[in-house]
């Protein structure tokens, strides 16, 4: 079953429907058990297909049990064999190339969701050794680790916020209702539509590049190669987002946003506390403050605390960037990432320290700084990116066709336009926001927002009607 | 103003939105397709009937003599259609033959017609221009073909094609055009009793399907794609019965029936010592089916030609098989209008080509080259009275 599509919807709004007929807890957590069963089932086809999977719930679950009894004891080390042991047993299912070919399973099995399922066992382990997790039953943790809404892709939410919203046994309002079903016709919208018109627009770009005659044609085409992927990953990753936020309102559950405007970020570091944030804010959690702290404990010369957070930082974006794929080019797009934003937060530094705290944050709120700034950030991003979508062969290729001053020229073209089009579409919605209703825009009005989502809900079905060609994949789905 | 306050947990929608919000949903659809219904007649504007085209007693209808019209189907381009003083498309006229010419006189449906391409672009006039230089004589093509197809029109029309001194017969054959119930094989087109109207929905429904502009747009973009087309298409009941082995005795009787119309018409051309040649065109989804699209179980996109071409064999009429012509080429379905389902004037291209090709190659028969074509001009216009 896809998410999202018809046939996920439907089959979210019969288990919706069953679970909200009775405000039980027993109830409600046998239903979602049941849900979230048939909705894995769906994703994996044959018994065995599936046997990693519960293995890997079966020790997650155990050392979790396992930190919570040494919580307050002296269990440092066997807490550290066990992140460590959860670390190779997810790696070992997700087939890391630096394990020996021998060693892994030689029968076809499910894997998908399996890196979202980890982050929540790994930071049910790593919690439950602080003593911070509420207890858990094996039926609250199966339903957290599998629950539907987030299995496939996320968004990633902490086990406590997942408890409190589960245990309070809410209804659907109708006000409430009709806000999720917005966020699920946005996401269509996004993933149905604009993401499909992007992915084409991109391949129709990769196909001309090559016949393109004359340097602005093919610069033409190298941008749209390169500027399309950001907006069609968004599109498809946010829709998704939005979706199974908007499914999870029925379930009481209220899902962390994953997506706040990240475009109009004015930094790279910025741009990531916008971008994926769920997972984003996990690593931040689990991997930069703790990695920080330990460099501060062990380097505790004040002078050169700012460089740990640079190294900090490096390492937890770096990790970001290999967590999405197992070869070459995601090594690469994981140094880009955490070099990226080790150099966003070196720069930062240097300039503070250059022209004085106070003149650098005059500078950086300078709307000129500012529009050049977010080009900048967007521009990076769609560089960065050509690890994550294309191998090495085709990042030759594309480079080739384009020869050297075609690719200055794309990227400066990029950096220019992107800069200009974020700023107009700011502009826009600012003058937008302007047209007042009584107290509130009208733009944001629900009167507005139903005429809005009408549009929007008929367009999708036209286009998905007449496509003739399936929508592209959630991106995200294979990490 | 409360519409704006969705933000907080409690929020109660106020019990006039309970109204509002409905209504605006269905004034918004309404906007949304009459703003789609004006778009679609802008971006796609049509003009389907031939004002050239008049009621006939005998024919059912006919083109008014000397007349010229512009016809368009909404996927197609701007058509302008010239018909000469017999009422025949064809820029020659009908009077007697010049000396020296050749005369091809083409008959049947829209399709032969030349209906929704340009005068030039239709296949008749693309044989005749061929045929003028292999053979370096001016050729005189003249198309008695009408719009619209039935049993009793397919008789009259043959009988006005023979009596213009024809040195080539062509007229050809797609399965829609048999589709026709086979008793209407009557001199002239039966009064059709008044039938109670339908239901209110049926109604609604054939008006949008025949009216609005935007669901033909859509369907256009829908069919364009020729796998989704054929898939729809061979749930079409008994219509796409012609694609499936053994004929349904629907398309049985049909077969049946056109082969005494042609065998009647084979006899007629053979006492006249007049070439009759049959144009067999695929329709889309067969086209589809045999040019790549993978054909279901219990498909066979080749029967139906094979049927018509052994009904010709056996009257002795040269016969042109277009689908193999159209299965060579990639994106063959995209020489067809999609809704309409007539070829394009690229379609027409590969059918003339075809019959061109047919002709050029049959050494062994009086028609086997030019000169025999020449010949038999050259007896015609000897034994003319």
């Amino acid at each position: 079953m896809n998410v999202p599509s018809f046939e996920f919807l439907a089959f979210a709004a019969i288990a919706a429907l069953v679970f909200n007929l009775f405000r039980h807890a027993g109830w409600r957590q046998a239903v979602l058990l049941v849900t979230n069963l048939i909705f894995f089932a769906s994703l994996v086809h044959g018994v065995v297909a599936c046997l990693p999977f519960p293995l890997f719930l079966a020790v997650g679950y155990g050392l979790m049990r396992l930190a919570q009894r040494t919580a307050e004891g002296d269990g440092r080390v066997l807490f550290g064999a066990s992140v460590v042991a959860l670390i190779l047993l997810f790696a070992w299912l997700k087939k890391y190339g630096f394990f020996p070919a021998q060693v892994f399973l030689d029968f076809p099995y499910a894997t998908i969701g399996l890196s979202y399922v980890f982050f929540r066992v790994l930071h049910l382990v790593i919690d439950a050794r602080g003593g911070g997790l509420p207890a858990i039953t094996p039926l609250a943790y199966i339903n957290y680790t599998l629950n539907f809404t987030a299995l496939v892709s996320g968004p990633i939410q902490r086990y406590p916020d997942y408890k409190e919203q589960a245990d309070s046994l809410s209804r659907p309002r109708l006000v409430g209702a009709g806000r999720a079903l917005e966020r699920i016709a946005v996401g269509f919208f996004k993933v149905f539509l604009l993401s499909h018109v992007f992915h084409d627009l991109q391949l129709q770009a990769l196909g001309a590049l090559p016949e393109a005659v004359g340097t602005w044609a093919l610069v033409a085409q190298g941008v749209i190669v390169a500027a399309s992927y950001p907006l069609f990953l968004y599109c498809n990753f946010s829709g998704y987002t939005d979706v199974v936020i908007g499914v999870g309102y029925f379930f009481g559950l209220r899902l962390p946003e994953n997506f706040n405007n990240p475009f109009i970020a004015e930094n790279f570091i910025n741009f990531w506390g916008r971008w994926h944030m769920s997972l984003s804010n996990w690593l931040k959690t689990y991997v930069y403050n703790t990695l920080l702290m330990k460099l501060m404990e062990r380097f505790p010369a004040r002078a050169i605390e700012p460089f740990l957070g640079v190294l900090a930082f490096f390492v937890t974006f770096f990790l970001v960037g290999i967590w999405h794929g197992q070869t070459s080019e995601f090594v690469m797009f994981g140094l880009l990432q955490g070099g990226g934003v080790a150099v966003n937060k070196l720069y930062q530094i240097q300039m503070a320290q250059r022209l004085g705290k106070k003149p650098y944050k005059a500078l950086c709120a300078n709307p000129l700084y500012l529009i050049a700034s977010r080009g900048l950030t967007f521009t990076w991003f769609a560089f960065t990116l050509f690890w994550f979508w294309s191998t090495w062969g085709q990042i030759e290729a594309y480079y080739s066709a384009l020869g050297g001053v075609g690719a200055v020229l794309v990227w400066g073209v990029i950096w220019v336009g992107a800069a200009l089009v974020i700023e107009c579409v700011r502009l826009a919605w600012a003058l937008l926001l302007r047209i007042k209703a009584g107290d509130a825009p009208l733009a944001l009005s629900r009167y507005t927002r139903t005429v809005g989502i009408t549009v929007i809900a008929t367009l999708t079905t036209v286009f998905i009607l007449l496509a003739n060609s399936p929508a592209p994949d959630i991106v995200y789905k294979t990490f | 103003m409360d519409n704006t306050t969705d933000n907080g947990a409690h929020t109660v929608l106020p019990r006039r939105d309970l109204l509002i919000i409905p209504l605006l949903i269905v004034v918004t659809l309404a906007c949304l397709l009459g703003a789609s219904e004006m778009l679609a007649r802008y971006f796609y504007p049509a003009q389907p009937l031939d004002a050239c085209q008049v009621p006939d007693a005998t024919m059912g209808t006919r083109f008014k003599a000397g007349c010229t019209s512009t016809t368009k189907a909404p996927e197609g381009p701007w058509v302008t259609n010239h018909y000469n003083e017999c009422g025949f498309r064809s820029a020659a006229s009908c009077a007697l033959k010049p000396p020296g010419s050749l005369r091809v006189v083409a008959f049947g449906s829209s399709l032969t017609q030349g209906y929704l391409v340009p005068d030039e672009q239709s296949y008749p006039e693309r044989v005749g221009t061929a045929l003028g230089a292999i053979c370096h004589r001016p050729v005189d093509v003249q198309n008695v073909a009408s719009i619209g197809y039935n049993w009793s029109r397919a008789q009259l029309n043959f009988d006005q094609a023979i009596k213009l001194s024809p040195d080539l017969l062509i007229t050809s054959i797609v399965p829609f055009d048999l589709e026709r119930d086979p008793d209407s094989f009557t001199p002239a087109e039966a009064p059709v009793a008044a039938a109670p109207p339908p239901p209110l929905l049926n109604q609604l429904y054939v008006a949008i399907k025949e009216q609005a502009r935007s669901a033909y747009v859509a369907q256009y973009f829908y069919f364009k794609n020729a796998q989704a087309f054929t898939d729809l298409y061979l749930h079409y009941g008994e219509k796409a019965n012609f694609l499936r082995t053994p004929f349904s005795p629907f398309w049985q009787t049909r077969l049946d029936t056109y082969e005494k119309l042609l065998a009647d018409m084979a006899r007629q051309a053979q006492a006249a010592h007049v070439p009759l040649v049959l144009v067999y065109v695929p329709q889309r989804a067969q086209v589809a089916l045999i040019s790549g699209t993978p054909a279901p179980e219990g498909v066979d996109p080749w029967a139906f030609s094979r049927a018509i071409g052994d009904i010709a064999r056996r009257h002795g009429i040269i016969y042109v098989n277009t689908s193999d012509d159209f299965s060579r080429l990639k994106n063959a379905a995209d020489l067809y209008y999609p809704v309409d389902g007539h070829p394009s004037g690229a379609g027409h291209a590969v059918i003339a080509d075809a019959v061109v090709s047919r002709l050029s190659t049959l050494t062994d028969t009086p028609l086997g080259s030019c000169t025999a074509l020449v010949a038999h001009a050259a007896l015609s216009q000897r034994t003319a009275p």
